[in-house]
Formats: C-alpha cells, sequence, structure tokens
C-alpha cells in the first residue's frame, strides 16, 4: 500500500464520509456543517494549538525586554546573545516553539481542506474520485450525494461573485496575524512583520476570488477561532494598538508579574511567566 | 585580526560567539519561515489549479458515414477516416480566450486561451457535428465531405453561454437538439440554426444527456427524478422518484426506460406512464452494489448489462429485473477498478472499459458468451469515455488524451496518431 492509499485509509476517507453524514445531520446544510467541522476539529487539535498560542504569547511579552537589552547592550554583541539566551530560558521560550505543534495539526488541517474539496465536487473529475472515498457499508452517503451547495449568498462549489467572502478571509486573518506579530524592535524586523502581515491576507484573498466559496467559508471559520482562542490567551495583543478602543477592555498586568525593567543575570530573580492579568486567567481556566 | 579571532573563537578555546549564533539561529528560522509560507502557498496553488482547472472533458467518439469525429483535451476536433486511421484536413480550433474576473493572470498551462473541454460525446447529422462545452454553449460545426469546417455554423446561445457547464449528451431527433446544463434546464434548440424551441428548469444539477423516444424526452437529475418531458415544448409529462441522484443517461427499449443512480439502484420504469417495473436490487434485498451506476447500460439479446463503479458489470435480465450473473474484472495484476465508461455491443460481444482511478491504469474485457470475460487490452492510462463502436472495431479515449482501435476478436489495439504540431 503507497503513502497515497494509508492517507486516504487512515485520514482522508473517516473525514469525507463524517462530512457527508454531518451534512444530513445539519439540515442538509453543508454550509453549517463546514462551520462545525471546523469548529469541532479546531477543539480536537487544542490541546497542540494551546502550545503554540501560549508560545506565542510568551514571545510577545518578552520583546519588551529583548528591546530593551538590544539598548543596553547595544555594543556588546556577546553579552547581548548572552543576555537573550538566558531571557529565552527563563521565560521557557524556545524560538521554534511555535513552528512544531503547527507542523503536527498540519496533517489534520490537509485533509480537511481536501475533503471540502472533495465533497464540493464542481467537476466531474471531482465527482468520479469522490466515489472511491465512499463507504460502502454507509448506506447515507451514497443517498446524500450530490451534496446541496447553497449557503447564505453564495453557491460553495463557486467563488463569491459579491466578493464578500474573500474579503472576509482577508480582513479576519489580518485581525488573526496582527494579534501573534510582536511590536518590532527595529526597523528591519518591522519591515519584515508588516510583510508577513499583509501578504498572508492578500494571498488569502486572491485565492478566495478563483476558489470555491466553501474553501473561503473554511478559512474565515478558522481564522475567527484563531483570533478568539488568542484573545483568551494573550487578549487582544498589538491589535489593540491599532484599535485603541481594545484596551479599554484590557486588565492592566498584575504588578511584578510582567515587569518591564530590565535587571542584570546576577540580581535577577526569577523570570515568572504567569498569565498577565487576572482576568485573562479566568478566561484560560475556561479554555481548560 | 587572526581567522579564529575574526569568528568569534580564541585560540586554544572551543567559545561559541553567541551572537553569531543568534543571529544564524534567527536567519535560519525566517528561512524556515519563508520556505514555510512558500510551500503552503504553493500547495494552495497546485490545489487552486486542481480545483479550478480539472476539466479536461472526457468525450466519446462521433462518426458519420465513416468518419470519425474526435474532440481533444487541448483543443482540438478532428476528422478521421475510419479505415486508414488517417487525419482529414486540418484540425479544428476548439478553444476559449479567458476575459474578466482574474484573466489578467495566465492560467495554470500559463496561457489565457484555453481549450474547451467536452464530457458529452459529439452527436451527428444534418452534415453537421453539434458539440456541447463544458463552457456552456454547443456548437454545430459542418461537415464538408466528411471533413470539419472551421467556423462553427451555430452556436448556443449566441452571446454568453446557458448558465452553467454542460456536462450531460446531447439528443439530436428530428429538427431538435436536445440537451441540458449543469445549472438544471433542458433545452431544445432548432438543429438547422441554433435557435432556442424551448427550456424547461428542473430541480437541481443535469449531467445526465437526455434520451428521445417520438415525442418523449427522457433526462435524469441529480434531484433524485426521472422526468419524461413533451419534446414539443419541454412540458412534464410524469416523473419517476429514485432514491439517489441520477447522473447516468437512460436507455430505451420496448417501451421501457432502464437506468441507475447514486443510490446503487437500477431500474426499469414504464416509459408512458413513469411506473416503476422492475428495481434491482429489489426492496428488502440486504446486498446491494458497492457503488453508483454512473456509466450508460447496454441492452443486449434480453439481457441489461449495467456497469457500477464497484468495477462489476450486473446482468440483469430486461423483463423481470432479476440477476443473472455479476461479472467482476479483478485479477492479480490489476484490483480496484471502476467502470465509468458506457460499454458498447460488437458483434455478439459486450465490450466493457475498466480503469483503476487512483492508478489511473484500464483495461479492456469482452463479455462474449453469457457466463465468460476475456481480457482483451490494457493501458497504462485510464478509460472514463463512453466506448464508440464502429465498423467492428471499438474506439477508446483515454485519461492522456490517446485514442485507440481495438478488435475485440484479436485484442489488437492500433493508437490513431494525431500528429504533435496539430494537437
Amino acid at each position: 500500500m503507497d503513502a497515497g492509499a494509508i492517507w486516504d485509509l487512515i485520514i482522508l476517507n473517516p473525514m469525507i464520509n463524517i462530512l457527508i453524514v454531518m451534512t444530513k445531520v445539519l439540515f442538509n446544510n453543508l454550509g453549517l456543517t463546514i462551520i462545525a467541522l471546523t469548529i469541532i476539529i479546531r477543539g480536537l487539535t487544542y490541546p497542540l494549538n494551546r502550545k503554540q498560542l501560549m508560545a506565542s504569547k510568551r514571545m510577545q511579552e518578552i520583546q519588551p525586554k529583548i528591546a530593551e537589552l538590544q539598548k543596553k547592550y547595544a555594543k556588546d554583541r556577546q553579552k547581548l546573545a548572552k543576555e537573550q539566551m538566558a531571557l529565552f530560558k527563563e521565560a521557557g521560550v524556545s524560538p521554534t516553539g511555535c513552528l512544531l505543534p503547527m507542523l503536527t495539526q498540519m496533517p489534520i488541517w490537509i485533509a480537511l481542506y481536501q475533503s471540502i474539496v472533495r465533497v464540493l465536487a464542481t467537476g466531474p473529475e471531482q465527482l468520479l474520485t469522490l466515489s472511491r472515498h465512499l463507504y460502502a457499508s454507509w448506506n447515507v452517503v451514497f443517498d446524500q450525494i450530490p451534496l446541496p451547495s447553497r449557503f447564505l449568498w453564495f453557491d460553495l462549489g463557486t467563488p463569491d461573485v459579491y466578493m464578500i467572502l474573500p474579503l472576509l478571509v482577508g480582513i479576519s486573518m489580518w485581525l488573526q496575524q496582527k494579534m501573534v506579530t510582536p511590536k518590532a524592535t527595529d526597523p528591519r524586523q518591522e519591515a519584515n512583520s508588516t510583510l508577513m502581515l499583509w501578504m498572508m491576507p492578500a494571498v488569502f484573498t486572491f485565492f478566495s476570488l478563483s476558489f470555491p466559496s466553501g474553501l473561503a467559508l473554511y478559512w474565515v471559520t478558522s481564522n475567527i477561532i484563531s483570533i478568539v482562542m488568542q484573545y483568551f490567551v494573550s487578549g487582544w495583543g498589538p491589535l489593540a494598538d491599532t484599535f485603541k478602543f481594545l484596551k479599554k477592555q484590557e486588565t492592566a498586568p498584575v504588578k511584578g508579574i510582567v515587569d518591564t525593567k530590565i535587571v542584570t543575570k546576577k540580581d535577577s530573580p526569577q523570570f515568572n511567566t504567569a498569565p498577565a492579568t487576572e482576568k485573562r486567567k479566568k478566561s484560560w481556566m475556561f479554555w481548560k | 585580526m587572526s581567522p579564529l579571532a575574526s569568528r568569534g573563537l580564541r585560540p586554544g578555546t572551543l567559545k561559541i560567539d553567541l551572537p553569531e549564533l543568534v543571529k544564524s539561529l534567527k536567519k535560519k528560522i525566517k528561512i524556515a519561515s519563508l520556505l514555510f509560507l512558500a510551500l503552503l502557498l504553493l500547495a494552495l496553488g497546485l490545489a487552486g489549479c486542481t480545483t479550478q482547472q480539472a476539466a479536461r472533458g472526457w468525450a466519446g467518439v462521433a462518426a458519420i458515414n465513416d468518419t470519425l469525429i474526435l474532440t481533444t483535451m487541448s483543443g482540438r476536433l478532428y476528422s478521421v477516416n475510419s479505415a486508414d486511421n488517417s487525419i482529414l484536413g486540418t484540425p479544428v480550433k476548439f478553444e476559449v480566450t479567458a476575459s474578466g474576473g482574474l484573466s489578467c493572470i495566465p492560467s495554470c498551462s500559463g496561457s489565457n486561451v484555453s481549450p474547451i473541454a467536452v464530457y458529452a460525446s459529439p452527436v451527428t447529422g444534418q452534415e453537421m457535428a453539434i458539440i456541447g462545452g463544458f463552457d456552456g454553449r454547443v456548437y454545430a460545426f459542418p461537415l464538408l465531405n466528411g471533413q470539419l469546417r472551421e467556423q462553427y455554423r451555430w452556436k448556443y446561445p449566441p452571446d454568453g453561454d446557458v448558465g452553467g457547464n454542460i456536462v450531460g449528451g446531447l439528443a439530436l431527433s428530428g429538427d431538435s437538439v436536445y440537451f441540458a446544463s449543469v445549472s438544471g434546464t433542458v433545452y431544445s434548440v432548432n438543429a438547422a440554426d441554433g435557435y432556442k424551441e424551448w427550456s424547461v428548469e428542473l430541480g437541481n444539477k443535469i449531467w445526465s444527456a437526455p434520451a428521445v423516444d417520438g415525442d418523449t424526452v427522457y433526462i435524469g437529475c441529480f434531484d433524485k427524478n426521472l422526468y419524461a418531458l413533451n419534446a414539443a415544448d419541454g412540458a412534464i409529462k410524469w416523473q419517476f422518484a429514485a432514491e439517489g441522484a441520477i447522473g447516468a443517461t437512460p436507455i430505451l427499449d420496448n417501451g421501457i426506460i432502464y437506468f441507475g443512480g447514486y443510490d446503487r439502484a437500477f431500474y426499469a420504469v414504464d416509459a408512458a406512464t413513469g411506473q416503476l417495473v422492475w428495481k434491482f436490487p429489489a426492496e428488502g434485498a440486504t446486498a446491494r452494489p458497492e457503488n453508483w451506476f454512473w456509466a450508460q447500460p447496454v441492452l443486449h439479446n434480453g439481457i441489461i448489462y449495467a456497469s457500477n463503479l464497484d468495477g462489476k458489470v450486473y446482468a440483469l435480465d430486461a423483463a423481470t429485473g432479476s440477476l443473472r450473473e455479476t461479472f467482476s474484472f479483478e485479477t492479480a495484476t490489476f484490483k480496484k477498478g471502476a467502470i465509468a465508461s458506457s460499454p458498447v455491443v460488437v458483434n455478439d460481444m459486450v465490450v466493457i472499459a475498466i480503469t483503476n482511478l487512483a492508478k489511473s491504469v484500464s483495461r479492456v474485457f469482452v463479455i462474449d458468451t453469457p457466463d465468460r470475460t476475456r481480457e482483451i487490452a490494457s493501458f497504462s492510462e485510464g478509460i472514463n469515455a463512453p466506448l464508440f463502436a464502429l465498423n467492428g472495431k471499438v474506439y477508446v479515449h483515454t485519461t492522456k488524451d490517446n485514442f485507440f482501435a481495438i478488435d475485440p476478436a484479436t485484442g489488437a489495439a492500433l493508437k490513431i496518431n494525431l500528429s504533435t504540431t496539430n494537437k
């Protein structure tokens, strides 16, 4: 059995069949099913996602300290690096900490993406391909095909002619990116951050203009879930700097927990990475 | 400064230059992130090509007298002499130039001019070859001494498209051409000039070709109904509700209409009244075929040969629907086949093409006695297009856009050479 067949057997086929059955359960509505399945899978991968979010949050929290270290040891690069490494260690931050959970989740996301593309079956080839992913013992999946593709104002199998969904993809992705993009400490880093902040939303918006709306719906849902999760982990983050009214909702940091004063190694207290606010701490418990 | 010192090392000690290390680490992370992003975008781009550009077509062969009409996936129409497989005249371009939307971006093939995919086998008659394109238009090309003329005589609609792709085939009967669009509308247009006679909107997508008998047009729909329409004005005479979508084209014989569905059932319905005559498997049966009835069935010597995407052919008694035989085509070297291609009957043999969809390889079999099958050809490409028979030969159009003429008696397969320059 080749790798493709194993992938189909273990991951893709179950997801496709579940997607079809869920459509029947959810009032024969594929749009609702895409939203529901995205939420369920985000829930199931939450433990992995949490690690990623926490790493991102810690990285954000130590940005002011890094900036101060860079300022303080501008002429002593060796000392700067040493202090930065110590800071990373004490804060429990690994520069590659975000990557591993993200890579672990990738197969699930690819499978969800593929299964949405498969069940939409926009052309004859796709429908023929779909036929070999169905469980012969599940009568319901055969009765359900083809799935109804109308949802709200758009057809899930074709791009949104009103371009509302592509815009929502871009906006939601920008908001989510903005929440996790640490404030740049030097101009070059700022240029990179700005590029990353705008490039992904722009590219996905562009794709959404020509992809089936079902995929755009999945991206919007996924982005909104990411925004919500990120909010409960680290608040609005840098987004609050852009939209000042969001700052009012954030409570002041608990005294002594995240101190922006730079201390040297010898007189440094143990770095505390506890949640920044009591309010967030409660929110965090909610997610647990 | 010594070379070691310049790299942050002191002679006699192994000391790591931390700033360099951090800088290098940051650089690597940045490169890895950009690589990851690039891969993600590439994957999405490829998926875009897969989802948006995958419509390549799989039209079967048509013929007028002894001339074959071939429709390629590369956007060319050929007239071929069936006696020696020589190309008659110049291939006709069957392409469309993208406009509007994202047409400023070259397509995945690198050009704004793209071939019009054709899934419906052309129909011929009145010195014309009529072709339904995936672009939502029907084109009628004149034939002069068997050769296709470069300029179409008419297209329908004259401007724009019908509001959906054309996937199912066409039917030419009398002075009218009948066809349906994916948007669920059935059309009748005048074969001579392409003027619309009538159209009727049904409940869902239509991927089935119409079957015409006298004054009635029969067509299956994804709304799980088979419709009988008045050929004169499109009025619905009756509709028969199956339990699954109907994508296969029905056949008619002796007042009975036969068709299979995506509910894995095969139906015989009275063509006059729309009443069920029999159903396979019968109500209450526990065992049923494992996949959809996708292809058009064939009738031979009172037996319906209903091919299924589970790779089997169910031989059913046309009068009663009882199962006479189940033909399976698995061999030691060929497994998990699906029959998407409609079979044909040639010289008392039922010819079947079966494809492994995952590997895109295929085999051609014949059923030459009531219970015996024989493999006659194998291809390293799939066959989804309907088979076509002419003068004792079977013509196949493969997924790699090649055409073969097969002698079912000997199994000899001859590739029809369409010159690369013209193709």
